[in-house]
C-alpha cells in the first residue's frame, strides 16, 4: 500500500554527521537513566500510589445518557483497564445501537469517574494544580536544573501577582547575546541539547502570540499554583533587572546560592540593544528569546511511573529539592559558545553538562496515549512560534496563523525529515486582518532589497561595518541606501516609527511606480446571477440582492470602483445602467458565441448610478419571479463577465443555483447521471475527477487578465461543483456551497446573507503576486490552495482576501549543512482599492537541527494536521479514497514507530508520542470522520467535492475546528471563561472539553464549534434558572418549535451568562471565513443526532472511538 | 532494398526526435529557472507531443509488420510508455502537459527527468538505425 511522502523504512539511530554532537539529553537510554537518577534523588515520592486521587470514582453516575454512542470494545480483555471505557449503566433509548450488553463489567474499571459533578471536580482540581501538570516537567526539565539565582547570589524577593501585565512587561526587555556559529566545540553539543529548554507556561505564550481573534491562553490565570507562578515570574526576569518575589513563595521554591553552579544566564545579561558586536550565526545583535510553549495540558492524569512522581510530588506539598528546582531562564543553545561574554562569576557552560544530560524538554516528554484521558490543552492552542528568533529585533508579535511551519526547527537533511515522518511545509494567510499596531506600514521611496535574492530587509539581516547589511538568505553584504542609519535603526524601539522594516517580522511598504506594471487598476466587481426558477424558489436570488443592496455602501472602493450585473437562465441577459433611468435588458439568446451587445453602460461608475444600480438589484427578485426557466448556462455566462471586465480585471462573482445545462461547460442529465453512477459505485476507489476543462481553461485566462472568481453554489440537486470549483481554483477566487438552502429554512438563509455580508465588505487586494523565498537549499514542492503557480516561487493571484491560505510543501535541495538557521520570507504585492501598491512581507526564521528529538520537540501539530489533511486531498484526487485514509492512518503509525525506537515505550501495552505531538492523532481521527473521507455512500458527491476544496483553501483555524470541533460548556461559562480588553473590544477565551459524550451531563448546556455549524445541545436536565437567564424561557419547548433548530435571533438579555454566552458566539462568528449556521437542539428535537455524531472522540454509526482508533493503531503497528 | 529506406527513414525520423526532445528538455529547463510562464510552455508544447508519439509509433509499427523482431524489441517500450502517458493524461482538452500542475515540483522533475532519459534512448538508437543502415547498405552492396 502506498504511504504518505515518507519513506517506510526507519533507521535508528542518529544522523552522524552534524554539527552539534549527538547529546544525551536525547538519548533513550539515558533518558531511562534521567528517570532513575531522579527517583534516587526524591526516593519517597516513587512510592505514591498509582493513579491520581480525583479519578478515583464513585457510584450514581450521571452523564449525558442520550448521548452515549460508544460501545466499548469487547476485544479488548478485561485486564487493561480502559480509562476510556464508559460507565455500562448509561444506556438509554438513545445510546447507540452498537452497544454491547457484553461488557464485562471490569471494563468499567476504577479509574472511571461515576459520576459527572465528580470528573468536572476531579478536573477542576487537577487544572488547578499547576504541580500536577508542573512537576513532570520539573523532574526532567533542563532548565529546573539551572537553578533560579542571580550571579551574586542575591534572592529574588517579591510581591508580583503573576499577573500577564507583569510578565509581560518582564519580557521585553530581556536580551541573549547573539548566537554563535560554531565550531563544533567540546561543549557545543551538550549545549545544543537545551535546544528545548522549557520555558513554560502557556500564560507568556499567550500574550507573545495573542491572535486578534483567538488566544491560547487568558492573561492571568486564577488558578494558578504559586509554583506556575513563581516558575513564570523568573523565567521572564532578565537577570539585569532585579525581579520581585515574594519571600514566601522564593524561599520554598528557590534553591539555595551554593547550587549556582547549576546556572547559566550569562548571555542574558547584556542591555538590549548594547551588544551590536556580531555573535556567529546571523551575526545578528542580542535577540530577545520568544519562550517556548508547552501548552497546559487540561486536567492531565497519567500513569507512568514518571508522572505519578509528579502527582505525588503536588500530594507532598511540593517540598522543595535539590533536584527540581524552578526555571529561571534557560539558556538558548544557540546563544552561547566561545568568544561570548559572560558575566563574571556566573557559571561556566561545562558545569552543566551532567545535568544536561537528563534533560527532556517538555515537549518531549513522552505519553502515553492509551493512559492518558485527558490530552488537550486548556484553550484553543496557538501554532507554537519557532524558539529561535534570532533576529532579535523584532518586538512585535508575530502572528503565527499569517506565517507559520509545521516543524518549528527544520532538519538539516532529507534523510532525517523522512526519519520524522513528518511533513515539512509553511502555512501561509498572507492577507490575514491583523491589527494595526502589530502591522507597521512604512512609506519609503527606497523598499532596501538584497541585490542577489531580492529579499526584502528584515529583522534577521546584520548590519556590517561600512554601511552595509547582510542578507540572512543568500549572505551577500548589500550596501544601505543614504538615509538609512543602522545605528538608529539598533535603537529603534517603537515599530510603528521608522525603521520598522527592520523591527517587525510583518510590515507593510507602500510601493512607488517601479511595482507596477501598468497603472493600479480600479476595483471593479461584476457580479453574474443565476435567475432560473431554482434561484428564484430557494430564496437564494433574493437573499442575494437583499444582502447586495445592504453592503452596497460598505464595498472597498473609492470613487473608481466600478460594478456591473449579468444574469443567466436559459440565456444570458446585460443591463445596460444609465444614471437614473430604469436599466436596458439586452437579452442574447446565442450561446455559440460569446460577445458583448453593447460597449456602454454595462460597466458603469458605482457612484454615479448607486440608487438606479440598487433599484435594479430590488426588481430582480420580481423581474424573475415568474420565469419558469430552468435551464442555466454557466459557463458562457462566466465567459461574457469575463470578456466584460478583461481590459481592467477585478473580481466576478457567480451565482449558480442549478446545474449548467446550455452552451460551454454543461453537463447533460445523461452525462451527469453516467459521471455520478461512476463515483459513486464503488467508495473505496472513489477518485474525484472534473467532467470538464472548460473551466480550468477559464480561469487560467480570468488569472492571465487579473480576473478573480467567486462562486457561490446553493443547490441541493448534483451541481458538478467539483468541475465548476475550477473556475476559482485558479484564479485565487473562492467557492461557497449551500446545498440545503431554501426559504424553509431561515437559519440557512441567515448564515447565507452573513457570509455574503462578510464577503461583499471584506478587505480585498487586486492583481496580486506573492513570491516566497526560503534560504538556499529548501525549495517550494507542492503548492495548496487557491492560486495559479506562475513560476517556481510565484503565485499569481488576481484578488486577495483575508480568508486566503495557502500550504507550500518544501523539499530539499541539498542539505542544509551551512546554515543554522533557515528564513522563510512570503511577500505579497498587491493593488489595494485606493490604488496604492502595497507590498506585505512576513519573515519567519526556523533554525536547522541535526537531532530527531529535536524536529519532535518542535513540531507544530495544528499545522501539521491541516497539512496532512491537504496532502489527503490530493491523494483523493490522483489516486483513491482508500488510499487517501490509508495515508492517513500511515501518517500517525508511521509517526509512532518512528518515535519508538528513540524513545522505547516501557510497557507493551502503549502507545507513545511525545507531548508536542500527542494531538495529532486525534486530529488524523476526527480527519478520518470527516465527510471528505467517510466511506458512507449518504455523502453526495458535491458535499464531497466542497469539502476538497475547503481542506485545501480554509484558515488553518477554521480548518482545525472543521476537523476537530471545539465543544465548549456554557452551563459554567462563567468559571470557565475570562474576559479580556483588546483594541477592538472585549474578547472572551473559554476553556475546551474534549469532544465526547463522556464530558457532557444532562443538566448541561453546550456549544459545539464544528465549522460549518455551530450546535447548541440542551440536555434533558437544563436547570429553568439558566433558560431563563440565557433564553427568557421557561422550558426548552418553548425555545424551538418542534422539528426546528433554529431561533429567530438569540435572545439579548442583560445578565453576565448571557452576555458571555453572545460574546463568545459573536466572536466565533467574526472570526470565521464562513459564517456558521446556528443550530439549537434539545432533547426532543428530531435531528438531535447531530450533536453526537460530530462527537469525534466517540463512537457513531460505522466509526471508530478514539480508544478503539488507538488500540487500531496499536495492533497496526505491532504487526 | 526496403530495408535501406526503412532505416534510412528510421534515422531521419530519429534525428527528428532527437531535436524535438533537445527543445523539451530545454523549455522545462527555462521553466524552472524563471525565464517561462508555464501556460506559454504548454501552449507550445503539447501540440508536439502527438506528432512525436506518432512518428515513434510508426516506427514500431513498420518494424512490427516487417518482422524485424530486435529492432520492434528496442522501439516498442517506448510506444508502450507513450501509449500509458496519453492515455493517463490528466486533462483531456489541455494535453499531456497540465499548466496547473506542472509547477509542482514532483511534476516538474518528472518532465525533466522524462526528457533527459529519452534524449539519451533516441541517441543510442540513432547509432543503432546508423548501423543497421549501413549493415543493410553492405548486404545490398555486396549481393549486387
Amino acid at each position: 500500500m502506498s504511504k504518505y511522502p515518507i519513506d517506510p523504512s526507519t533507521a535508528p539511530g542518529y544522523p552522524q554527521s552534524s554539527v552539534y554532537k549527538p547529546t544525551a539529553s536525547s538519548h533513550p537510554q539515558l533518558y531511562h537513566q534521567a528517570q532513575q537518577s531522579y527517583q534516587n534523588v526524591v526516593p519517597n515520592l516513587a512510592a505514591q500510589p498509582s493513579h491520581p486521587a480525583h479519578y478515583h470514582q464513585q457510584p450514581g453516575t450521571q452523564i449525558n445518557p442520550h448521548l452515549v454512542p460508544s460501545k466499548p470494545n469487547p476485544h479488548i480483555p478485561p485486564s487493561q483497564s480502559n480509562p476510556y471505557t464508559l460507565p455500562s449503566q448509561l444506556n438509554p433509548h438513545l445510546r447507540s445501537s452498537h452497544s454491547n450488553p457484553h461488557i464485562p463489567p471490569s471494563l468499567s474499571g476504577p479509574n472511571i469517574p461515576h459520576s459527572q459533578t465528580q470528573l468536572v471536580q476531579g478536573m477542576n482540581n487537577l487544572q488547578m494544580n499547576p504541580a500536577t501538570q508542573n512537576i513532570p516537567v520539573k523532574s526532567f526539565n533542563p532548565a529546573t536544573q539551572y537553578a533560579a539565582i542571580a550571579p551574586n547570589g542575591q534572592q529574588k524577593s517579591t510581591s508580583v501577582e503573576p499577573s500577564a501585565a507583569n510578565i509581560k512587561s518582564q519580557i521585553s526587555p530581556q536580551i541573549i547575546p547573539p548566537p554563535t556559529r560554531t565550531t563544533p566545540s567540546k561543549h557545543s553539543g551538550e549545549i545544543t541539547s537545551m535546544l528545548h529548554a522549557p520555558t513554560h507556561p502557556g500564560v507568556l505564550n499567550s500574550q507573545l502570540n495573542a491572535p486578534i481573534h483567538r488566544s491560547t491562553a487568558p492573561p492571568h490565570q486564577p488558578q494558578m499554583h504559586p509554583t506556575q507562578s513563581s516558575q513564570v515570574t523568573n523565567m521572564s526576569t532578565p537577570p539585569g533587572i532585579k525581579p520581585q518575589m515574594s519571600p514566601s513563595t522564593s524561599s520554598q521554591f528557590y534553591p539555595s546560592p551554593n547550587q549556582s553552579h547549576f546556572l547559566n544566564y550569562d548571555a542574558s545579561s547584556q542591555p538590549w540593544g548594547q551588544n551590536i558586536q556580531r555573535g556567529s550565526i546571523t551575526q545578528g545583535p542580542p535577540a530577545p528569546v520568544l519562550p517556548a510553549t508547552p501548552l497546559p495540558i487540561q486536567g492531565q492524569s497519567q500513569y507512568p511511573p514518571t508522572q505519578q512522581s509528579g502527582v505525588a510530588q503536588f500530594q507532598n506539598n511540593l517540598t522543595p529539592n535539590p533536584g527540581s528546582t524552578p526555571v529561571l531562564f534557560p539558556q538558548h543553545p544557540m546563544q552561547t559558545g566561545p568568544g561570548q561574554p559572560r558575566i563574571p562569576g556566573s557559571a561556566p557552560v561545562n558545569q552543566f553538562n551532567q545535568t544536561h544530560q537528563q534533560a527532556l524538554p517538555p515537549e518531549l516528554e513522552p505519553i502515553n496515549l492509551l493512559d492518558t484521558r485527558n490530552i488537550l490543552p486548556k484553550y484553543i492552542p496557538d501554532p507554537p512560534l519557532p524558539k529561535v528568533s534570532t533576529g532579535v529585533r523584532t518586538k512585535t508579535q508575530f502572528d503565527p496563523y499569517m506565517l507559520c511551519s509545521t516543524l518549528n526547527s527544520i532538519p538539516y537533511s532529507k534523510s532525517l525529515l523522512s526519519k520524522s515522518k513528518l511533513p515539512l511545509g509553511v502555512l501561509i494567510q498572507p492577507f490575514r486582518d491583523i491589527q494595526s499596531d502589530k502591522l507597521p506600514i512604512v512609506s519609503t521611496s527606497c523598499i532596501i532589497r538584497c541585490t542577489n535574492c531580492r529579499t526584502y530587509i528584515n529583522p534577521y539581516i546584520s548590519f556590517l561595518s561600512g554601511r552595509k547589511w547582510k542578507c540572512n538568505i543568500c549572505h551577500r553584504a548589500n550596501a544601505l541606501p543614504d538615509g538609512f542609519n543602522p545605528d538608529d535603526a539598533m535603537k529603534a524601539n517603537n515599530i510603528t516609527g521608522s525603521y520598522s522594516e527592520v523591527q517587525s517580522p510583518i510590515v507593510e511598504y507602500i510601493a512607488n511606480s517601479d511595482y507596477a506594471l501598468r497603472p493600479p487598476q480600479p476595483p471593479v466587481y461584476v457580479f453574474v446571477l443565476d435567475v432560473s426558477n431554482a434561484s428564484v424558489v430557494s430564496g437564494a436570488l433574493s437573499a442575494f440582492c437583499k444582502t447586495l443592496i445592504e453592503c452596497i455602501d460598505e464595498i472597498p472602493g473609492d470613487s473608481r470602483t466600478q460594478v456591473g450585473l449579468i444574469t443567466f437562465n436559459h440565456s444570458i441577459q446585460f443591463y445596460g445602467i444609465r444614471g437614473n433611468l430604469p436599466a436596458h435588458i439586452y437579452d442574447i439568446l446565442d450561446l455559440e458565441e460569446v460577445f458583448l451587445p453593447t460597449n456602454n453602460d454595462l460597466l458603469v461608475y458605482l457612484k454615479e448610478v448607486k440608487e438606479s444600480f440598487k433599484q435594479l438589484l430590488r426588481d430582480l427578485p420580481s423581474i424573475w419571479g415568474n420565469s419558469h426557466s430552468s435551464d442555466s448556462c454557466v459557463g458562457v455566462a462566466a465567459e461574457s463577465a469575463y470578456k466584460m471586465i478583461s481590459q481592467c480585471g477585478g473580481r466576478i462573482t457567480i451565482l449558480i443555483a442549478q446545474r449548467p445545462t446550455r452552451g460551454n461547460g454543461a453537463m447533460s442529465s445523461e452525462q451527469a447521471t453516467s459521471y455520478l453512477k461512476k463515483h459513486t459505485s464503488n467508495l473505496e476507489s472513489l477518485q474525484l475527477s472534473a467532467s470538464t476543462d472548460f473551466y480550468k481553461k477559464l480561469a487560467l485566462d480570468c488569472c492571465e487578465k487579473q480576473v478573480g472568481v467567486d462562486v457561490f453554489v446553493t443547490c441541493s440537486q448534483f451541481t458538478d461543483l467539483l468541475s465548476i470549483s475550477a473556475l476559482s481554483r485558479y484564479s485565487s477566487g473562492q467557492v461557497r456551497y449551500y446545498p440545503a438552502l431554501s426559504q424553509e429554512s431561515p437559519n440557512r438563509i441567515k448564515a447565507f446573507q452573513e457570509d455574503l455580508h462578510r464577503y461583499f465588505t471584506r478587505r480585498i487586494g487586486f492583481e496580486a503576486v506573492m513570491r516566497i523565498r526560503c534560504s538556499p537549499g529548501l525549495a517550494l514542492h507542492t503548492f495548496h490552495g487557491n492560486c495559479f503557480v506562475r513560476s517556481t516561487d510565484l503565485l499569481a493571484l488576481p484578488n486577495v482576501n483575508p480568508d486566503h491560505s495557502f500550504a507550500i510543501q518544501l523539499s530539499y535541495e541539498e542539505t542544509l549543512d551551512e546554515v543554522e538557521v533557515a528564513f522563510v520570507q512570503s511577500a505579497l504585492l498587491y493593488t489595494s482599492v485606493r490604488g496604492e501598491r502595497r507590498i506585505r512581507v512576513a519573515t519567519i526564521a526556523l533554525p536547522v537541527t541535526t537531532k530527531l528529538m529535536d524536529v519532535y520537540a518542535s513540531a507544530n501539530t495544528q499545522a501539521i494536521a491541516a497539512f496532512v489533511a491537504k496532502m489527503a486531498v490530493d491523494r483523493l484526487i490522483e489516486s483513491s479514497l482508500g488510499d487517501a485514509r490509508t495515508g492517513l492512518i500511515n501518517v500517525v503509525g508511521d509517526l509512532i514507530k518512528s518515535y519508538s525506537v528513540f524513545c522505547p515505550a516501557n510497557r507493551s501495552n502503549s502507545l507513545t508520542l511525545p507531548t508536542s505531538l500527542r494531538l495529532l492523532p486525534l486530529y488524523l481521527l476526527g480527519l478520518l470522520k470527516h465527510p471528505l473521507l467517510r466511506v458512507n455512500s449518504l455523502i453526495q458527491l458535491d458535499e464531497r467535492s466542497y469539502q476538497t476544496i475547503l481542506l485545501k483553501t480554509l484558515p488553518l483555524d477554521e480548518l482545525l475546528s472543521s476537523i476537530y470541533p471545539t465543544l465548549y460548556s456554557l452551563h459554567d461559562i462563567i468559571e470557565k471563561s475570562e474576559l479580556t480588553n483588546e483594541l477592538e473590544g472585549d474578547h472572551i477565551i473559554v476553556q475546551i472539553m474534549h469532544c465526547s459524550a463522556e464530558k457532557t451531563s444532562l443538566t448541561g448546556t453546550y456549544l459545539l464549534d464544528a465549522g460549518e455549524h455551530l450546535i447548541l445541545y440542551l440536555g434533558a436536565n437544563v436547570s429553568p434558572e439558566f433558560l431563563q437567564k440565557v433564553f427568557g424561557v421557561s422550558s426548552p419547548r418553548e425555545l424551538v418549535e418542534d422539528n426546528s433548530t433554529s431561533i429567530k435571533e438569540f435572545p439579548v438579555i442583560e445578565n453576565m451568562l448571557s452576555e458571555r454566552i453572545r460574546l463568545l458566539m459573536s466572536q466565533i462568528k467574526w472570526s470565521r471565513a464562513r459564517s456558521p449556521v446556528l443550530m439549537v437542539l434539545t432533547d426532543t428535537s428530531h435531528c438531535k443526532m447531530e450533536f453526537p455524531k460530530r462527537l469525534v472522540e466517540d463512537k457513531f454509526e460505522e466509526t471508530m472511538s478514539y480508544y478503539e482508533f488507538l488500540n487500531f493503531l496499536r495492533s497496526k503497528i505491532s504487526k | 532494398m526496403y530495408h535501406i529506406f526503412m532505416y534510412g527513414a528510421a534515422l531521419l525520423a530519429d534525428i527528428a526526435l532527437i531535436f524535438l526532445t533537445i527543445w523539451n528538455v530545454v523549455s522545462f529547463d527555462e521553466l524552472k529557472n524563471d525565464f517561462k510562464n508555464p501556460v506559454d510552455l504548454c501552449k507550445s508544447l503539447n501540440p508536439l507531443v502527438l506528432p512525436e508519439y506518432s512518428l515513434q509509433a510508426v516506427f514500431s509499427l513498420t518494424f512490427l509488420l516487417t518482422f524485424k523482431f530486435v529492432s520492434l524489441l528496442l522501439t516498442a517500450p517506448i510506444t508502450i510508455y507513450h501509449a500509458f502517458r496519453y492515455t493517463r493524461r490528466t486533462s483531456r482538452s489541455l494535453g499531456i502537459y497540465d499548466p496547473t500542475t506542472i509547477m509542482n515540483r514532483r511534476e516538474l522533475e518528472r518532465c525533466q527527468r522524462e526528457g533527459w532519459i529519452k534524449l539519451a534512448y533516441y541517441i543510442v538508437m540513432f547509432f543503432y538505425f546508423a548501423a543497421m543502415l549501413l549493415w543493410s547498405l553492405i548486404s545490398y552492396l555486396t549481393r549486387n
